[in-house]
């Protein structure tokens, strides 16, 4: 019979969130780490060093980080690395190909005609022209009238129907147009790709009567900023504004800090944590580049 | 200081670093090449908050933690076969005892298990176990208050005790202070 040694961790009273840190080693591997890649100074680096010197095991360890590091160069040197990742990054903002095109707009054929409709009724607020239909973000069902979202992206002559995933540039200015759930509250949310959450609208009962009218063109264009990566918009819809607006925050943060913490892909992220019996939601997104 | 030299300082200082976090989570050397240039096209996609990181090696280790954890929760795997294989062949410890901490395959596994479950808590499990980061430098990096994260940890043990009795019959368990 096997028996396996489990690290133990003392006991905490679980209630008593003020307590200090227990850790009491002055030094880890993974300062031994940084030491070795030169992120420490000062005092810091001194104690380490001494560490180093005086523990055999923490010696072994500092050795061996530098010799795998440079090893590691010579394997993969930084020229041909640097190469491979322009060529990677150059790759991903390439705009989708024609298959991808064309299988999203036959499944979004929906959307693009209401976006059609929309456009056309908002004449005051752009010129539209639309050789070719918009690809829809992703959508949720909402009761009988689903929640879609797309966009348009203006410029000096007009405004033509953007697409999902499209590569767009600091600068640009984009207009947002919606197919309403038929809920009385909606909240528009943007993430973008430095994990910023920023909420672009909140309309309540008084204002709009949702799911009436088909797709509308929402009142505001955005100016895109200098961020660049994946920036996802979420329209979500609910029962009323102040409780959407809350919920659509804090899932919205959830997703910020994750994508901050390289936890999660923007273009993959195509809903927020929310109750599918409490909310209608819909999303799409852009690629900044500079 | 232009983009592309930025990127090429850090690969020199940092990507032996990336690549070996990614290859002791990933155990495979060409995966562990594509996962280091994943994380180096999210560097490229986020450098203007790198550029104000007091530690880029922490935000990279995470970048890359998370990243790896996600491509192995992304492969389906028959979990009692792997644990038992690795109880019967994996290594004592020096003490004669088979230490979970000391045992990186196993450790890897039951990783790769709660990641699915929770990935907060692989992430967390994973800087405390396999980077071997004191526990006030991950309250800081992941925002947790000690007791929270010693908490957390416990859980991450729980569920691979739970894990390994499920899956490898007959087993027993002590206690290691660590």
């Amino acid at each position: 019979m096997t028996t396996i040694h489990l690290p133990r961790l003392g006991t905490d009273d679980d209630s008593d969130d003020t307590a200090g840190p227990t850790d009491s080693r002055a030094v880890s591997r993974f300062d031994v780490e940084r030491f070795a890649v030169g992120e420490l100074s000062g005092e810091r680096a001194l104690e380490v060093q001494r560490a180093i010197d005086t523990d055999p095991a923490l010696k072994a360890f500092f050795d061996d980080v530098k010799a795998s590091d440079a090893a590691f160069l010579v394997t993969a040197p930084p020229s041909s690395f640097m190469a491979a990742l322009g060529d990677a990054i150059t790759a991903r903002a390439t705009p989708p190909s024609l298959w991808s095109r064309l299988r999203a707009a036959v499944s979004s054929l929906q959307l693009q005609m209401g976006l059609g409709a929309a456009a056309a009724a908002a004449v005051v607020l752009v010129a539209v022209s639309t050789p070719d239909g918009p690809r829809s973000g992703t959508t949720s069902k909402g009761g009988p009238h689903t929640a879609a979202v797309g966009f348009f992206v203006k410029d000096d002559s007009g405004a033509r129907v953007g697409e999902a995933g499209e590569v767009l540039h600091p600068g640009d200015q984009i207009q947002l147009a919606v197919t309403d759930a038929d809920r009385p509250a909606m909240v528009v949310v943007g993430i973008d790709g430095s994990g910023v959450v920023s909420i672009y609208a909140v309309e309540a009962t008084a204002t709009v009567a949702k799911g009436a009218t088909g797709p509308r063109v929402l009142p505001a264009s955005l100016v895109l900023d200098d961020t660049v990566g994946v920036e996802r918009f979420f329209v979500v819809y609910g029962d009323d504004d102040a409780t959407t607006e809350r919920a659509v925050r804090a899932a919205a943060d959830a997703v910020a800090r994750d994508v901050k913490a390289g936890r999660v892909d923007l273009a993959t992220v195509s809903a927020l944590d929310l109750s599918v019996d409490r909310f209608a939601q819909a999303s799409i997104h852009i690629q900044k580049v500079r | 200081m232009r983009e592309s030299e930025l990127l090429t300082g850090l690969y020199r200082s940092y990507g032996g670093r990336v690549y070996a976090r990614c290859l002791s989570l990933l155990k495979n050397p060409e995966e562990a090449k594509d996962a280091t240039q994943e994380v180096f096209i999210k560097v490229h996609t986020h450098l203007d908050s790198f550029r104000q990181e007091a530690s880029p090696l922490t935000w990279m280790t995470r970048i890359a933690t998370n990243h790896c954890l996600n491509v192995l929760r992304a492969r389906r795997a028959p979990w009692h076969e792997r644990y038992r294989r690795e109880v019967e062949t994996g290594v004592t410890s020096a003490d004669g005892h088979f230490h979970l901490l000391e045992n990186a395959e196993l450790l890897r596994l039951c990783l790769i298990r709660v990641s699915e479950k929770d990935p907060q808590l692989a992430e967390l499990a994973t800087y405390a176990f396999v980077d071997d980061m004191r526990q006030q430098d991950i309250c800081v990096l992941v925002g947790l208050s000690a007791p929270t994260l010693r908490k957390r940890l416990r859980e991450f043990i729980a569920i691979c005790r739970d894990e390994l009795s499920t899956h490898v019959p007959g087993i027993t368990f002590a206690d290691a202070p660590i």
